[in-house]
């Protein structure tokens, strides 16, 4: 059962972190996230919520405290954007290494410089080899449920799960988002029973060791392992959301896809835009669809690889650089995804766009299934952008 | 009902974000569905801002901003000499203004087909004693959705009953002021509907600036009005005159200058003022030495 409310990705984010019940949060406000760590202070202060927030002088710190919370057998996350994620990159790394289950809000925005407070993907990508768990929200509503199953997929493949939400888009757009009541989501996120604590005074560990040449290796290996089972715990976990909320989260959503000459791919809020170019290209005749990825690591190569080898050409958006790769981060994964197809591969083309807030209007969305009529963006094998004056 | 598509202008501080927020509250509650987005930077009083509401009886998904626009509702009237705020107007557009000029003179000045005007910060001085047009403006937002856009009998009422509501939590006085801002904008409202064309830019992405070939290295600026930078000249409500004859050249107002908007040559010799870089704080006349008063501050005409 669920009941509908009014409000922005921010505030369904800060609600999905009081339903999960998380228990200690550290936080360092910054823009665009800023207004779901204001909420989850006022859920503290009102007693809506029965969690520790650390106030931290940084987001280094930010995910230290998260981690010794977690060490120590409570249910913990932060949230952050951009300069933030990128200032805790190094502990988040740590954080996956020791197999923490710290959930972290990512609202995505655009890296500096030149400083920009809008959304794209650069902050989230730069993690991409984390290690964490990285999934991306399409809508509001989609950012509560993501969040929520967050805890219990964290938990159970004992890693950090990255919930990434585009900044402005999602985070400041208000629209009707239908949530579980909060024993519901209780139930659903179960409680949280950690395996290994620190404060297990019966049988003391020590966490992140010091590791020569003789143990790194598997530590790394067995780390990958964890990280590609999550792809299974993840699709039970969607079908067990599904049975209370009464929606279908699944890895990837393919729209459109079946008999589609064309497939773009892609991930977070654009998906709604771009759903409408579709319907309207429909509408005239040509067979495009859609593929957007809730979740992006691990990289669900296997399903990207199938839904896509029918079409005659694949066109990826990715929403930042991989600066001087071929191609943005999204696009090598699928060609590389492709690849193994033993004949006849679609041929892929990628696109940057969507940079520092520059969201992707319906006419230049439209001109992507139109190659052939515009030579600036026809042609190429590496990275082209597609809204830059050049 | 159709998509309706409402493009709020206005300046940080005007409240205007939680005007649209609770019009596309109160349209959510209806049954049918609204989207609201706010677009603005690291916002400051005065800046420039856009909110975007749209509504619909099917769920949107669309998050670009939107082009073409049935209204737009503009805060301050100064605010229509910018390209993005007229961008993508129509013959169609209902274009309502805070203003204090009637609706057919604000027409055939602005060459607007579809005016509707409104003393809003008039309103708001007298209601609330304060500045913010926000409220007065909402009351006429809504009003002009009672011929069919928003299909739902008695939804002033139930805005009213959210405005009283939001205000609230402040003190019963301010949610009484605030309530009777809104019935005002609601009861005052004047519309002028003509079959004019409104020459309109259609500008996807702000106003054109430079090209990726002619920023310098690292985006890095010798001016802050050079093309790539939002210029701030809009924002100011007045402007620094400087009265050559008086200026002793003592440069006082240069190093405190904000936005480095004072010219000043080789030799040391204030120039003039930098107005698109000028926001208008007023800090180079309140420094300007008494004994020159070079520096005064003009209010900008509506």
């Amino acid at each position: 059962m669920t009941s509908t409310i009014f409000c922005s990705g921010n505030t369904a984010a800060a609600l999905a972190f009081r339903h999960a019940g998380v228990e200690v949060l550290a936080l360092y406000p910054i823009t665009p996230s800023t207004a779901a760590a204001e909420a989850l202070a006022l859920d503290v202060r009102d007693g809506l919520l029965d969690a520790e927030i650390i106030p931290v002088e940084g987001e280094n710190s930010a995910m230290t405290a998260c981690m010794g919370a977690s060490l120590a057998g409570v249910r913990t996350a932060t949230i952050t954007s951009s300069q933030g994620l990128l200032y805790m990159a190094q502990q988040v790394f740590a954080a996956a290494g020791m197999r923490l289950p710290v959930v972290i809000l990512d609202s995505t925005r655009a890296i500096s410089a030149p400083l920009n407070v809008n959304g794209d993907h650069g902050d989230a990508m730069a993690m991409r080899a984390a290690g964490c768990i990285q999934l991306f929200a399409r809508t509001a509503e989609e950012l509560y449920d993501l969040t929520l199953i967050a805890f219990p997929l964290a938990e159970t493949v004992r890693l950090p799960v990255m919930v990434c939400y585009d900044g402005f888009s999602i985070s400041h757009t208000m629209t009707r988002v239908a949530v579980l009541s909060e024993d519901d989501a209780r139930q659903f996120v179960g409680v949280y029973r950690p395996a290994d604590a620190l404060l297990a005074l019966d049988a003391p560990r020590t966490f992140g060791p010091v590791c020569g040449p003789h143990f790194y290796t598997e530590a790394r290996y067995s780390q990958r392992l964890a990280l590609a089972s999550s792809l299974a715990i993840f699709a039970e976990l969607g079908d067990a959301y599904a049975a209370r909320s009464g929606r279908a989260i699944r890895t990837l959503d393919a729209y459109q896809t079946v008999g589609a000459d064309d497939i773009v791919v892609l991930l977070g809020s654009t998906a709604g835009t771009m759903r409408g170019v579709i319907d309207r290209l429909r509408e005239t005749g040509r067979a495009v669809g859609m593929l957007s990825l809730a979740c992006y690591r691990p990289f669900p190569e296997a399903e990207v690889r199938e839904a896509l080898q029918g079409a005659a050409r694949v066109i990826v958006l990715d929403r930042s650089d991989d600066m001087g790769a071929p191609q943005g981060p999204l696009c090598t994964d699928v060609r590389s995804a492709l690849y193994a197809l033993p004949a006849k591969r679609p041929h892929v083309t990628g696109f940057i766009y969507g940079l520092g807030g520059r969201e992707l209007l319906p006419d230049e969305a439209m001109k992507i299934f139109s190659l052939d009529d515009d030579p600036t963006l026809s042609g190429s094998e590496s990275a082209t952008y597609l809204q830059v004056r050049r | 009902m159709r998509t309706f598509a409402f493009r709020f202008h206005a300046r940080g501080n005007h409240g205007m974000v939680t005007s649209a927020e609770i019009f596309a509250r109160q349209v959510d509650a209806t049954g049918v569905y609204a989207s609201m987005t706010p677009h603005f930077g690291a916002a400051k009083a005065g800046e420039p801002i856009t909110v975007d509401v749209r509504i619909s009886a099917n769920p949107i998904m669309e998050v670009h901003p939107i082009i073409a626009p049935d209204m737009i509702i503009v805060s301050d009237q100064t605010l229509l000499a910018l390209p993005e705020v007229r961008a993508g107007l129509s013959e169609e557009t209902v274009v309502l203004l805070n203003s204090r000029m009637l609706p057919s003179y604000l027409a055939r000045e602005y060459g607007l087909a579809h005016v509707a005007a409104l003393d809003a910060t008039g309103i708001a001085l007298a209601a609330v004693g304060r500045p913010y047009p926000n409220i007065a403006l909402l009351g006429a937002l809504v009003r002009l959705t009672q011929n069919g856009i928003v299909p739902k009998a008695g939804f002033p009422l139930e805005v009213a009953r959210a405005v009283h509501e939001h205000f609230g939590g402040g003190s019963r006085l301010l949610a009484t002021s605030n309530l009777r801002a809104f019935e005002q904008g609601y009861d005052r409202v004047q519309r002028s509907d003509t079959a004019a064309a409104p020459s309109a830019p259609r500008v996807p992405h702000s106003v054109s600036r430079a090209r990726a070939s002619e920023l310098s290295f690292g985006a890095s600026l010798a001016r802050l009005s050079e093309a790539f930078v939002p210029t701030t000249g809009a924002w100011s409500t007045a402007q620094p005159i400087v009265d050559m004859d008086k200026c002793e050249h003592c440069l006082f107002c240069w190093p405190l200058c904000p936005d480095k908007a004072i010219a000043v040559s080789a030799e040391g010799k204030l120039t003039g003022i930098d107005h698109d870089a000028c926001k208008g704080c007023g800090i180079c006349a309140a420094v300007c030495p008494p004994k020159f008063s070079a520096i005064t501050m003009k209010e900008k005409l509506e």
